[in-house]
Protein backbone atom coordinates (compact mmCIF):
# COMPACT_ATOMS: atom_id res chain seq x y z
CA UNK A 1 0.00 0.00 0.00
CA UNK A 2 1.92 3.20 -1.31
CA UNK A 3 -0.40 5.84 -0.59
CA UNK A 4 -1.70 3.97 2.82
CA UNK A 5 -1.36 5.47 5.71
CA UNK A 6 -0.96 2.43 7.64
CA UNK A 7 -1.60 -1.35 6.97
CA UNK A 8 -2.63 -4.05 9.77
CA UNK A 9 -2.21 -7.49 10.07
CA UNK A 10 0.83 -9.75 9.95
CA UNK A 11 1.17 -10.28 6.18
CA UNK A 12 0.88 -6.62 5.22
CA UNK A 13 3.25 -5.95 7.54
CA UNK A 14 5.77 -8.02 6.48
CA UNK A 15 5.27 -7.07 2.82
CA UNK A 16 5.86 -3.44 3.68
CA UNK A 17 8.99 -4.23 5.04
CA UNK A 18 9.97 -6.29 1.60
CA UNK A 19 8.79 -2.70 0.11
CA UNK A 20 10.66 -1.06 2.14
CA UNK A 21 8.04 1.37 3.64
CA UNK A 22 6.88 2.16 7.47
CA UNK A 23 7.98 4.18 10.30
CA UNK A 24 6.93 2.32 13.12
CA UNK A 25 5.20 -1.18 14.19
CA UNK A 26 2.54 -1.83 16.82
CA UNK A 27 2.37 -5.16 18.33
CA UNK A 28 -0.07 -6.45 20.20
CA UNK A 29 0.58 -8.08 23.87
CA UNK A 30 -0.81 -11.64 23.06
CA UNK A 31 1.35 -11.73 19.94
CA UNK A 32 2.25 -15.73 19.54
CA UNK A 33 5.99 -14.90 20.21
CA UNK A 34 7.04 -16.98 17.34
CA UNK A 35 5.72 -13.78 15.07
CA UNK A 36 6.61 -10.98 17.55
CA UNK A 37 10.07 -12.49 17.39
CA UNK A 38 10.08 -12.58 13.59
CA UNK A 39 8.81 -8.95 12.92
CA UNK A 40 11.35 -7.82 15.58
CA UNK A 41 14.11 -9.48 13.84
CA UNK A 42 12.96 -7.86 10.48
CA UNK A 43 12.88 -4.35 12.45
CA UNK A 44 15.93 -4.57 13.83
CA UNK A 45 17.62 -5.25 10.28
CA UNK A 46 15.07 -2.34 8.29
CA UNK A 47 15.78 0.13 11.57
CA UNK A 48 12.34 0.40 12.65
CA UNK A 49 11.04 1.17 15.87
CA UNK A 50 8.35 -1.40 17.62
CA UNK A 51 5.85 -0.63 19.65
CA UNK A 52 4.26 -2.72 22.30
CA UNK A 53 0.76 -1.97 22.10
CA UNK A 54 -0.33 -2.21 26.42
CA UNK A 55 -3.82 -3.01 25.94
CA UNK A 56 -4.79 -6.70 26.83
CA UNK A 57 -4.86 -8.53 23.55
CA UNK A 58 -5.17 -8.28 19.84
CA UNK A 59 -9.13 -6.83 20.12
CA UNK A 60 -7.82 -4.18 22.34
CA UNK A 61 -5.45 -2.96 19.27
CA UNK A 62 -8.57 -3.68 16.60
CA UNK A 63 -10.80 -1.66 18.64
CA UNK A 64 -8.22 1.58 18.90
CA UNK A 65 -7.68 1.44 15.31
CA UNK A 66 -11.49 1.76 14.76
CA UNK A 67 -11.81 -1.47 13.67
CA UNK A 68 -14.60 -3.82 14.70
CA UNK A 69 -11.56 -6.87 14.27
CA UNK A 70 -8.92 -8.15 15.69
CA UNK A 71 -5.20 -6.51 14.99
CA UNK A 72 -2.08 -8.20 15.95
CA UNK A 73 0.34 -6.35 14.62
CA UNK A 74 0.21 -2.86 12.69
CA UNK A 75 2.52 -0.79 10.90
CA UNK A 76 2.38 3.00 10.24
CA UNK A 77 3.53 4.17 6.82
CA UNK A 78 3.09 7.72 6.44
CA UNK A 79 3.09 9.02 10.11
CA UNK A 80 1.40 12.96 9.10
CA UNK A 81 -1.26 12.00 8.82
CA UNK A 82 -1.65 8.89 10.86
CA UNK A 83 0.09 10.80 13.26
CA UNK A 84 -2.67 11.11 15.08
CA UNK A 85 -3.49 7.40 15.50
CA UNK A 86 0.13 6.81 16.58
CA UNK A 87 -0.08 9.16 19.60
CA UNK A 88 -3.55 8.16 20.22
CA UNK A 89 -2.56 4.64 20.32
CA UNK A 90 0.49 4.96 22.45
CA UNK A 91 -1.10 7.48 24.84
CA UNK A 92 -4.28 5.01 25.20
CA UNK A 93 -1.62 2.23 25.72
CA UNK A 94 -0.42 4.57 28.77
CA UNK A 95 -3.23 5.49 30.33
CA UNK A 96 -4.74 2.26 29.78
CA UNK A 97 -7.77 3.11 28.08
CA UNK A 98 -9.13 2.03 24.31
CA UNK A 99 -11.57 4.88 23.00
CA UNK A 100 -12.54 4.13 19.23
CA UNK A 101 -10.63 6.20 16.97
CA UNK A 102 -11.55 7.53 14.13
CA UNK A 103 -11.22 5.84 10.79
CA UNK A 104 -8.15 7.33 8.81
CA UNK A 105 -9.25 5.82 5.18
CA UNK A 106 -5.57 5.54 3.24
CA UNK A 107 -6.04 6.60 -0.96
CA UNK A 108 -6.72 3.94 -3.71
CA UNK A 109 -3.29 3.20 -4.78
CA UNK A 110 -2.94 4.68 -8.32
CA UNK A 111 -2.66 2.70 -11.60
CA UNK A 112 0.68 0.99 -11.04
CA UNK A 113 3.65 2.10 -13.25
CA UNK A 114 4.40 -1.16 -16.28
CA UNK A 115 7.07 -3.04 -15.52
CA UNK A 116 11.02 -2.74 -16.24
CA UNK A 117 12.42 -4.95 -19.00
CA UNK A 118 14.41 -7.72 -17.51
CA UNK A 119 17.69 -7.63 -17.47
CA UNK A 120 18.51 -4.39 -18.61
CA UNK A 121 20.61 -2.78 -16.26
CA UNK B 1 13.67 2.06 6.84
CA UNK B 2 17.21 1.40 6.18
CA UNK B 3 17.16 -1.30 2.96
CA UNK B 4 18.43 -5.01 3.91
CA UNK B 5 17.72 -7.22 1.16
CA UNK B 6 20.93 -6.07 -0.62
CA UNK B 7 23.24 -7.93 -2.48
CA UNK B 8 25.85 -9.83 -0.29
CA UNK B 9 23.17 -10.60 2.70
CA UNK B 10 23.32 -13.74 4.02
CA UNK B 11 19.36 -15.11 4.19
CA UNK B 12 17.83 -18.56 4.95
CA UNK B 13 15.58 -19.79 2.10
CA UNK B 14 12.52 -21.08 3.54
CA UNK B 15 10.46 -22.39 1.08
CA UNK B 16 11.51 -25.13 -1.53
CA UNK B 17 13.69 -28.40 -2.79
CA UNK B 18 16.34 -25.53 -0.65
CA UNK B 19 14.63 -24.94 2.33
CA UNK B 20 16.69 -24.39 5.46
CA UNK B 21 19.66 -23.66 3.48
CA UNK B 22 22.00 -21.06 4.07
CA UNK B 23 22.41 -17.94 0.84
CA UNK B 24 23.96 -14.98 0.09
CA UNK B 25 22.26 -12.49 -2.37
CA UNK B 26 23.71 -11.84 -5.96
CA UNK B 27 21.37 -9.80 -6.86
CA UNK B 28 18.51 -8.21 -5.58
CA UNK B 29 15.36 -7.05 -8.04
CA UNK B 30 13.05 -4.79 -5.48
CA UNK B 31 10.40 -4.58 -7.83
CA UNK B 32 10.16 -7.53 -9.87
CA UNK B 33 10.83 -8.48 -13.99
CA UNK B 34 8.07 -8.80 -16.29
CA UNK B 35 8.74 -12.19 -15.91
CA UNK B 36 8.34 -12.35 -12.11
CA UNK B 37 5.98 -9.46 -11.03
CA UNK B 38 7.25 -9.62 -7.45
CA UNK B 39 10.45 -8.64 -5.01
CA UNK B 40 12.85 -11.44 -5.92
CA UNK B 41 16.37 -12.09 -6.00
CA UNK B 42 19.37 -14.09 -7.44
CA UNK B 43 20.50 -16.42 -4.59
CA UNK B 44 23.54 -18.17 -4.53
CA UNK B 45 23.61 -20.73 -1.62
CA UNK B 46 24.68 -24.29 -0.15
CA UNK B 47 23.14 -26.91 -1.28
CA UNK B 48 25.40 -29.27 0.81
CA UNK B 49 27.39 -28.00 3.78
CA UNK B 50 30.85 -29.02 4.33
CA UNK B 51 31.47 -32.27 7.29
CA UNK B 52 33.27 -31.46 10.35
CA UNK B 53 36.59 -32.27 10.11
CA UNK B 54 38.37 -33.63 13.03
CA UNK B 55 42.19 -33.78 14.01
CA UNK B 56 42.73 -37.16 13.21
CA UNK B 57 41.89 -36.59 9.73
CA UNK B 58 44.15 -37.11 7.23
CA UNK B 59 45.17 -34.27 4.42
CA UNK B 60 42.65 -36.53 1.68
CA UNK B 61 40.28 -37.08 4.55
CA UNK B 62 40.02 -33.33 5.34
CA UNK B 63 39.81 -32.17 1.41
CA UNK B 64 37.07 -34.59 0.97
CA UNK B 65 35.30 -32.97 4.14
CA UNK B 66 35.52 -29.36 2.79
CA UNK B 67 33.72 -29.97 -0.28
CA UNK B 68 31.00 -27.27 -0.40
CA UNK B 69 27.92 -28.27 -2.94
CA UNK B 70 26.44 -25.03 -4.23
CA UNK B 71 23.02 -24.14 -5.87
CA UNK B 72 22.23 -20.70 -7.63
CA UNK B 73 18.07 -19.58 -7.74
CA UNK B 74 16.14 -16.88 -8.14
CA UNK B 75 13.93 -16.71 -5.14
CA UNK B 76 10.82 -14.74 -3.90
CA UNK B 77 11.74 -12.06 -1.09
CA UNK B 78 8.55 -14.35 0.54
CA UNK B 79 10.66 -17.36 0.51
CA UNK B 80 13.80 -15.50 2.64
CA UNK B 81 14.24 -14.96 6.17
CA UNK B 82 16.75 -12.28 6.11
CA UNK B 83 19.80 -12.57 8.54
CA UNK B 84 22.18 -10.32 10.24
CA UNK B 85 25.30 -11.64 8.80
CA UNK B 86 26.66 -10.98 5.45
CA UNK B 87 29.03 -12.78 2.93
CA UNK B 88 31.09 -10.69 1.10
CA UNK B 89 32.06 -13.02 -1.49
CA UNK B 90 32.56 -11.53 -5.29
CA UNK B 91 30.00 -13.83 -7.35
CA UNK B 92 28.36 -11.08 -9.31
CA UNK B 93 30.30 -11.82 -12.59
CA UNK B 94 29.75 -15.29 -11.72
CA UNK B 95 26.12 -15.52 -11.39
CA UNK B 96 24.45 -13.51 -13.50
CA UNK B 97 20.22 -13.86 -14.43
CA UNK B 98 21.05 -15.10 -17.97
CA UNK B 99 22.91 -18.37 -16.18
CA UNK B 100 19.99 -19.92 -15.62
CA UNK B 101 18.79 -19.68 -18.66
CA UNK B 102 20.94 -23.16 -19.88
CA UNK B 103 22.07 -25.96 -17.83
CA UNK B 104 25.48 -25.91 -19.11
CA UNK B 105 25.39 -22.15 -18.10
CA UNK B 106 23.89 -23.06 -14.43
CA UNK B 107 26.87 -25.96 -14.40
CA UNK B 108 29.42 -23.64 -14.76
CA UNK B 109 28.31 -20.97 -12.63
CA UNK B 110 27.44 -23.03 -9.76
CA UNK B 111 31.06 -24.52 -9.83
CA UNK B 112 32.53 -21.46 -9.89
CA UNK B 113 30.66 -20.43 -6.81
CA UNK B 114 31.52 -23.70 -5.26
CA UNK B 115 35.55 -22.87 -5.61
CA UNK B 116 34.67 -19.02 -3.85
CA UNK B 117 32.92 -20.50 -1.31
CA UNK B 118 35.08 -23.22 -0.56
CA UNK B 119 38.14 -21.34 -0.34
CA UNK B 120 36.07 -18.44 2.01
CA UNK B 121 35.51 -21.94 4.09
CA UNK B 122 39.20 -22.67 4.16
CA UNK B 123 40.02 -19.58 5.37
CA UNK B 124 37.77 -20.03 8.53
CA UNK B 125 35.80 -17.06 8.24
CA UNK B 126 32.09 -16.33 8.45
CA UNK B 127 31.71 -19.82 9.78
CA UNK B 128 27.96 -19.12 10.47
CA UNK B 129 27.36 -19.33 7.29
CA UNK B 130 29.19 -22.50 6.22
CA UNK B 131 27.49 -24.84 9.54
CA UNK B 132 24.31 -26.17 8.64
CA UNK B 133 21.08 -24.87 10.80
CA UNK B 134 19.65 -27.35 13.36
CA UNK B 135 16.01 -27.64 12.65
Amino acid sequence: MESGKYTLGYKTVLKSFRNWKGKLIIIAKCCPPHRKSEIECYSMLAKVGVHHYNGNNNVDLGTSSGKYFRVCCLIIIHPATAFGTVLHVISTSVLGITPILHDINGTRDPRPEPLPDPYTY
Amino acid sequence: MVKFLKPNKAVIVLQGRYSGRKAVIVRSFDDGTRDRPYGHCLVAGIKKYPSKVIKKDSAKKTAKKSRVKCFIKVVNYRHLMPTRYTLDVDLKDVVAPDSLQSKDKKVTAAKETKKRFEERFKTGKNRWFFTKLRF
